[in-house]
């Protein structure tokens, strides 16, 4: 085999090694898409919550660690991440708000729901028309923000938390 | 029989965007349709959110026309859609120079490709 036979087969190799590395990437696997959240705040909206119509911001005054859970009594995979936020909500070493918000959900379905799988949440809000998911880039549920101290988004989930990843924020 | 050609009758593509949502100004209306047609449906992917009855697809309908009423220019829903979602919610995402490697890689590859082997030959 010539040198350049050598070389052009060697390189041909290192291509679709780089390939297959790219295709079994994580980010790959699960499509997922950079969140543009990440470092920032997120846009004050206005919704209307289980105890009241009159629309107001579902974030709760900023000192600890707050949760916002997209999520809806007709969504499946929301059942496989509930029981991790009710865990966390009763694990006393963590200080944290989980903030829920039921995305195209009426109230009835909303109470039914959390009387029978539990309420892990601190408020219940309502986003029917996109009010939320529109300006925040929420897409469907389940979808979580973790939120810090100052307001900063510094874990967007799409897709059901799963205790690993739930885990890195809040070890137990 | 009867029932499958129902089904069949019922599952042709019915068109998404519902009356309610149309704006008043056909113009308007228009750049409306045009801007949706290039976007992805993000959770029904392989539809557009121009033809999507998942209600995120809606739900980005009604914002673009709400845009549009208020008086956003297509760059600045363009710009806002890509702030939110990032470049995948477009369906031809705008081009990037490293895009051009993809482009020429089939040539650069058949290219080289002939190349190699004609000059095999001539040895």
């Amino acid at each position: 085999m010539s040198r350049l036979t050598l070389i052009a087969l060697s390189l041909c190799v290192a291509l679709v090694l780089y390939l297959l590395s790219a295709l079994h990437s994580p980010d790959v696997v699960k499509g997922v898409r950079p969140s543009p959240w990440l470092g920032q705040t997120l846009p004050a909206v206005f919704l209307p919550s289980l105890n009241s119509d009159t629309p107001r911001n579902p974030m709760p005054p900023q000192h600890s660690m707050v949760v916002i859970n997209f999520f809806a009594s007709w969504c499946f995979p929301c059942l496989l991440e509930h029981p991790l936020f009710l865990e966390l909500k009763n694990n006393p070493s963590h200080e944290v708000t989980i903030i829920g918000i039921a995305y195209n959900d009426s109230k009835e379905n909303v109470i039914d729901w959390l009387a029978r799988e539990g309420d892990p949440y601190d408020a219940v809000f309502f986003d029917m028309k996109g009010l939320a998911s529109i300006p925040w880039g929420v897409v469907g549920v389940p979808e979580s923000f973790i939120i810090n101290g100052d307001g900063i988004v510094v874990h967007h989930e799409r897709g059901a938390f799963d205790e690993k990843r739930l885990a890195t924020w809040f070890g137990s | 029989m009867m029932m499958v050609l129902a089904f069949v009758c019922l599952a042709s593509p019915a068109l998404a965007v519902e009356p309610d949502e149309m704006l008043d100004n056909p113009i308007l209306e228009e750049r409306a349709r045009l801007l949706t047609r290039n976007l992805r449906c993000l959770v029904c992917e392989g539809e557009v959110i121009d033809e999507s009855n998942a209600p995120f697809a809606r739900n980005v309908r009604t914002a673009v026309r709400q845009k549009i009423t208020d008086g956003a220019s297509d760059h600045d829903i363009i710009t806002w859609l890509r702030s939110v979602y990032g470049e995948r919610i477009f369906l031809h995402s705008s081009p990037r120079v490293h895009h051009l490697f993809l482009w020429l890689a089939p040539f650069l590859f058949i290219g080289g490709g002939f190349w190699w082997l004609t000059r095999g030959r001539r040895n």
